[in-house]
Parts: structure tokens; C-alpha cells; sequence
């Protein structure tokens, strides 16, 4: 059962276990006192008409006239619902008194029940002449009333028991709103929906309660959103990586299947296995990428103090070959200036932004690579600035994600294998730097690594 | 044969289905991207264009709308491509392309469908003439020197099979199933006997070769 349904039951019953025992107490005591006051009230008169009696009977002497003032009183009384005997010493007995009610003792009260009615009886003897007087008053009425409240009572009892019942129920219904959304909130959020929140406006427990739901959902949501980027970001990786294997394999399966099955002269022969060897080497290079990358997750870096400038001489002499064979020019420019970093792992990621450098270089008559350093306050930067094509904003934001390419069909024909970026990247969040990318399509552009001092490196 | 355009951006693969393409004696023109292969469209009637989905400029889709809509050409289309979900297929096929085929595709399955849909398309040759010997395709019938060599149905179609499929390898299990027919429950002795039989009555030694376990070829360059 609900917590409120049984706030609800335990509540309503106990209210009317103790209203109802209340009214009737009330109601008894009430009965109890209008019975004693009743019997008060006739005390009294029943003193007042011995004493009228008595007075009224003292002058006379014949039994006929006091029989007559016996029947008197009888008749007068009877009418006020008062009955009357009064007993001659010798026993005979004038009486209106209703069958079946036997006297009570001189100087003594009692009550009695007949079929007719409830009684009161008081036996005296009136003075002077030792006349036995019975008083007997009919109480019955009392009981009229009581029962009759009682039947008035009953209804109005049921009444105020449904119209409680009803407002007890939409005040806890009222109160326990709150629970209630909460608890909605807990099962929508059970069912993976992790944006619904609870209403926490107020300062009652509840409000606190969901106040600490909402918390915890944000937690929730937060941490569930990272997990799924995370994970769709392995799985479009995933997905790439099955799709750039997947060109060079059907090559590879093709041409030597057509090896196989075709009548081809020696020549074609040799081109055929060019093309398988070549297409290996593909698959080749994308799994070292991957390695490199897997060895600079799992081993972190090895950094040392470096001269930057002899560094970047290194890089512009590996790659001298290639730029001229490009018709670009390599140059290096800056000052000396030491900084914290991994020389080989740097050296590998300065030799990929020139090399991509070089790449974009390679329609313009006048390509130009600059390799710079320079220092900026504890910065160090190193930059490779290129004046070739250049790339939209929309490239720039893309560009580290694996397997992306600005120009597709052009970079692999070349060998590129999608994840040059992607690994310097890697690298540059290894040593807690900041690699930028500024550009303007048909300008060129700035690549920056912001290496900064050794307490930032390796966060 | 087929004129046929191979749009695709990846060299090797261009390359490689042109090469097999030519050995069974069709016509290639090649183009690495959407804009190049619009151009050629415009220009030249092909037979058939296997188009890659993903590419530089102007998609395979957009290709294809090119081709359907805009030139109202019915220039039979396959698909070429690594993309293999379904929504693919079924956007190409609801464009109106003839046939889909995923890559890593086999060469034998390229070249089957190729000729599938051709066959199709494409009024047959009438006659192929090598050597002294004329094939009639429309008739079904085998010339030598102006003479008709009678040839059982199976033994025709025998031959006619590896002279669609010339220059390439055709196993026994493969030649059973295209020319008996996929529940022929035959050895693959009896391909080696009707393959005897022809080379008997035309003479052909020296073209319908055997390849030591791996078949027949029938070499016609």
C-alpha cells in the first residue's frame, strides 16, 4: 500500500474512532446529569407537595374530606405526569399510581422500570397524622430525548465522517503531491530517461528530497551523456577504421584474384602485385598510427628539458627532401628557448602539422612552410605556417577526428591514412598542451602547439 | 562488347575492375570523380556506368539523378560501393539503379552481374569471329570456314559461357552451375567431357585451355 493511502486510512480511522468515542462520552455524561438533575427536581417537589398536603390535610379530621383532598392531589398531579398514593396508618390507600410499582421505604428514593415506563419513586411519611406518601415521576421522557439526540447524532455522525474522510484525503493528497512527482520522476528516470527532474521549489523535506534527486539526475545525465559520446565517438572510429580497411583489402583480394584467374602478360602481372604490396603497406601504416597512439596512451610521455629550436632544425632536415621534391620551401625561424616536452613524440607531431603543411602547399607556385618558436610569457609556442589552401571552419573543427580528410581521394592517393592529425592531437594533450589551428581558405595556415611550463605538462 | 564508365575515386580499385573488365572484352573510360564523370556522361553514350557512392564531387546518388531525371537516359547503372546499409541499397535501387554490389566485392561476381545486365539491356552481338570461326550467338549455331560444326545445346552454351567470360578462370563448379544449372547434381567429370568434345570438333587447343586444378579459360585477346 502507498505511504499515503496508509497516512490516509491510519489517520481517517483514528480521527473517527476518536471524534465518535468522544460525542457519545459527552452525550452519556450529559444523560447522567439530566437524569440526577431530574431526580433533584423531583425531590424538591415532591417535598413541596407532602408539605402542601400536609399543610392541607391539617384541619381536617374527617377520613371522607382528606379521601377528598387525596383525590385531588391525585388527579391534579397525574395530569403533570406525577403520580401519587398516600397510605392510611391502618393500610387502606388512596393511589394513582400505575400497576406493577411497588413502594419504596419511608425517607427513601428508587428507580423502576415498568412496561408503561421508567419511574421514580420516593416513599415519605407525611408528618402529623403518619400518612405514607408515595411520589412516582415518570422519567421516561429522558430516555425519549437521548434516543432521539442518538438518532439525530447517527446521520450527522456519517456526514461529518465522508466530509472528513474527502478533506483529509485532498490535503494529503495536497502534501504528498510532491512524493508523488518524485516518485514519477524516479520511474521515468528508471526507464532511461535521464532529463526529467523533480519539483524542489519550497523548504519542506520533500523539497529538500528532490532537491537532492535533481542533483543526483544532473550526475547521472552528465556522466551518461560523456559515456555516450565516448562511446559513439569509439564507434564512428570503429566504423571508419572498418571502412578504410575495407578499400584496401577489396584491392588487395581483387588483384589477386585477378592473378589468379586472368590471362595477363608478365607486366600486368608485376602491377597487379605493385598494387597488393602497396595497398599492405596501407593497412601497414594504419596500424602503426594506431600503435603510436595506443604506446602514447599507455605509456604517457618521457619528457626532458628540450631545446625547441635545435628541435624543429631537426624536423625541417627530415623533411628538407620531400619539400624540395614538392617545390615548397622549408624554412625555420625564432630564438632558442627551452621548454619541457617529449623531443621524439614532439619531433613526431612537428613533422606531421609540416607535412600536412607542405601537402596544402602543393598548388600554389610559391608554397612556403615556416617552422616557428617563440616564447610568450611561460609559453612556449611552436608554430608551422603554410601559405597554401587553407580550410573552412567546419574543416578546422574536424580536423583531429580519426580518419577525416579534407581532401579524400587526394590523400589517399598520396598514403595518407586519416590519422596524422588525430595522433598529434594525442600527442599535444599528453604534454597538457593546447594545439590551434588558424586558417583562411586560399591564405593558409597556422598550426600552434602551446606547450606550457613543466607543473602544467602531464595534468 | 560494352562501353562501360568506372567512376570510382580509389585508383586501385578503378584500376583493377577496368583490367577485368577489358579481359573479357569490354570497352573501359574511367573518371575519379562526380564532376569528371557528368562531363563524360554528357558526352559519350555508354552501355553501362558502375558508379561508386562516396566521391568527390558530385555523389553516385546525384549521378544517378544526373543520369535518370535531368538526361532521361536508361543506361543500365550498378552501384559500387563500401557503404552496405540498407537505406543505401534501397535509395539507389528507388533511383533507379539495375544492380548494388558491396565492396569487398569477389571479380567472378562483378563480372557475372556486369554481364547479367547487360544481357538484359543490350541487343546481342551477332556473331564473334576468331581464327576461322565464326560464332552466331542470335542462331546458336558454330561456323568453320563458312561451315556449321553441329553442337549439342549444353556444348554450346558451354562454349558461349567461356567466351563471355574469355581470359578468365572458370572452375568446373562454376561452369556446372551456369550452364546445367545450379541443382545439376552432375560430376564435374562431364564438364571435362563436353569441353573435350569441343575443342574435337572446332579445333581450339590452343584457346580453351585447362589450368591445373583451377579450371578452364577460354584466351581470346
Amino acid at each position: 500500500m502507498k505511504f499515503r493511502e496508509k497516512t490516509y486510512l491510519v489517520t481517517l480511522v483514528l480521527f473517527l474512532v476518536i471524534l465518535n468515542a468522544g460525542i457519545f462520552s459527552l452525550a452519556f455524561y450529559t444523560y447522567g446529569n439530566n437524569v440526577s438533575a431530574a431526580k433533584d427536581i423531583a425531590a424538591a417537589e415532591e417535598k413541596v407537595i407532602a408539605e402542601a398536603f400536609s399543610n392541607d390535610i391539617a384541619y381536617l379530621s374527617r377520613e371522607e374530606s382528606i379521601r377528598r383532598v387525596m383525590d385531588a392531589y391525585g388527579e391534579f398531579y397525574k395530569k403533570k405526569g406525577i403520580y401519587l398514593s398516600f397510605s392510611f396508618p391502618e393500610g387502606d390507600a388512596v393511589s394513582t399510581l400505575p400497576a406493577g410499582l411497588t413502594p419504596p421505604k419511608a425517607g427513601h428514593s428508587k428507580e423502576q422500570r415498568t412496561e408503561e415506563g421508567r419511574y421514580f419513586l420516593i416513599g415519605e411519611t407525611v408528618s402529623r397524622r403518619d400518612f405514607f406518601m408515595v411520589y412516582a415521576k415518570d422519567i421516561g421522557y429522558l430516555d425519549e430525548d437521548f434516543r432521539h439526540l442518538a438518532m439525530i447524532y447517527v446521520p450527522v455522525s456519517l456526514l461529518a465522517s465522508l466530509f472528513l474522510a474527502l478533506c483529509l484525503f485532498l490535503v494529503l493528497r495536497k502534501l504528498a503531491s510532491p512524493l508523488e512527482r518524485l516518485r514519477t520522476a524516479t520511474e521515468e528516470m528508471a526507464k532511461g530517461n535521464f532529463a526529467v527532474r523533480a519539483p524542489d521549489t519550497g523548504k519542506d523535506e520533500f523539497s529538500l528530497l528532490g532537491k537532492d534527486f535533481n542533483r543526483m539526475a544532473q550526475h547521472v545525465e552528465d556522466h551518461t551523456r560523456r559515456l555516450e559520446e565516448s562511446a559513439a565517438t569509439k564507434q564512428r572510429m570503429l566504423d571508419d577504421l572498418a571502412h578504410e580497411m575495407r578499400t584496401p583489402l577489396t584491392s588487395i583480394r581483387g588483384y589477386a584474384e585477378f592473378l589468379q584467374i586472368a590471362n595477363i602478360p608478365e607486366e600486368e602481372k608485376l602491377e597487379a602485385a605493385d598494387y597488393i604490396i602497396s595497398q599492405a603497406g596501407r593497412l601497414e601504416k594504419i596500424a602503426e598510427r594506431l600503435l603510436d597512439e595506443a604506446f602514447i596512451r599507455e605509456n604517457g610521455i618521457k619528457g626532458e628539458d628540450t631545446a625547441l629550436l635545435a628541435l624543429i632544425f631537426r624536423v625541417e632536415k627530415m623533411l628538407a627532401p620531400k619539400a624540395r621534391t614538392l617545390g615548397v620551401s622549408l624554412t625555420v625561424e625564432g630564438k632558442e628557448t627551452e621548454a619541457y616536452c617529449d623531443p621524439l613524440l614532439m619531433e613526431m607531431l612537428l613533422s606531421n602539422l609540416a607535412d600536412n603543411a607542405m601537402k596544402a602547399c602543393r598548388q600554389k607556385p610559391d608554397g612556403k612552410v615556416t617552422l616557428r618558436v617563440r616564447r610568450e610569457g611561460e609559453f612556449a609556442l611552436l608554430c608551422v605556417e603554410d601559405n597554401g589552401a587553407g580550410m573552412t571552419e567546419e574543416q578546422i573543427s574536424r580536423i583531429t577526428e580519426p580518419f577525416y580528410r579534407t581532401d579524400r581521394s587526394r590523400s589517399r592517393s598520396e598514403g595518407g591514412t586519416g590519422l596524422g592529425l588525430s595522433l598529434c592531437a594525442k600527442i599535444a594533450s599528453a604534454h597538457g598542451a593546447v594545439l590551434e589551428f588558424r586558417s583562411a581558405v586560399g591564405e593558409g595556415t597556422v598550426a600552434e602547439v602551446r606547450l606550457g611550463p613543466k607543473n602544467l605538462t602531464n595534468p | 562488347m560494352a562501353k562501360i564508365l568506372i567512376v570510382e575515386d580509389e585508383k586501385p580499385i578503378r584500376n583493377l575492375i577496368k583490367r577485368n573488365l577489358e579481359l573479357v572484352g569490354h570497352t573501359c573510360f574511367e573518371a575519379s570523380d562526380g564532376d569528371d564523370a557528368a562531363l563524360q556522361i554528357t558526352e559519350t553514350p555508354f552501355d553501362l556506368m558502375l558508379f561508386d557512392v562516396m566521391l568527390p564531387g558530385k555523389d553516385g546518388f546525384e549521378l544517378l539523378e544526373l543520369v535518370r531525371l535531368r538526361m532521361k537516359l536508361a543506361t543500365p547503372v550498378i552501384f559500387l560501393t563500401a557503404k552496405e546499409s540498407i537505406d543505401d541499397r534501397l535509395k539507389g535501387l528507388s533511383l533507379g539503379a539495375d544492380d548494388y554490389i558491396s565492396k569487398p566485392f569477389v571479380l567472378r561476381e562483378l563480372l557475372l552481374r556486369v554481364q547479367a545486365v547487360l544481357r538484359r539491356t543490350m541487343k546481342e552481338e551477332e556473331s564473334l569471329f576468331f581464327d576461322d570461326i565464326e560464332v552466331r550467338f542470335s542462331a546458336k549455331k558454330v561456323f568453320r570456314k563458312g561451315v556449321e560444326i553441329f553442337l549439342t545445346p549444353k556444348e554450346y552454351c558451354l562454349l558461349e559461357t567461356l567466351i563471355l567470360n574469355r581470359n578468365i578462370v572458370l572452375s568446373r563448379e562454376k561452369l556446372l552451375a551456369l550452364v546445367w544449372g545450379y541443382d545439376y547434381e552432375g560430376e564435374s567429370r562431364t564438364v571435362d567431357v563436353h569441353i573435350r568434345q569441343i575443342r574435337a570438333k572446332l579445333d581450339l587447343k590452343d584457346r580453351l585451355k585447362t589450368l591445373y586444378k583451377m579450371g578452364y579459360r577460354f584466351e581470346l585477346t
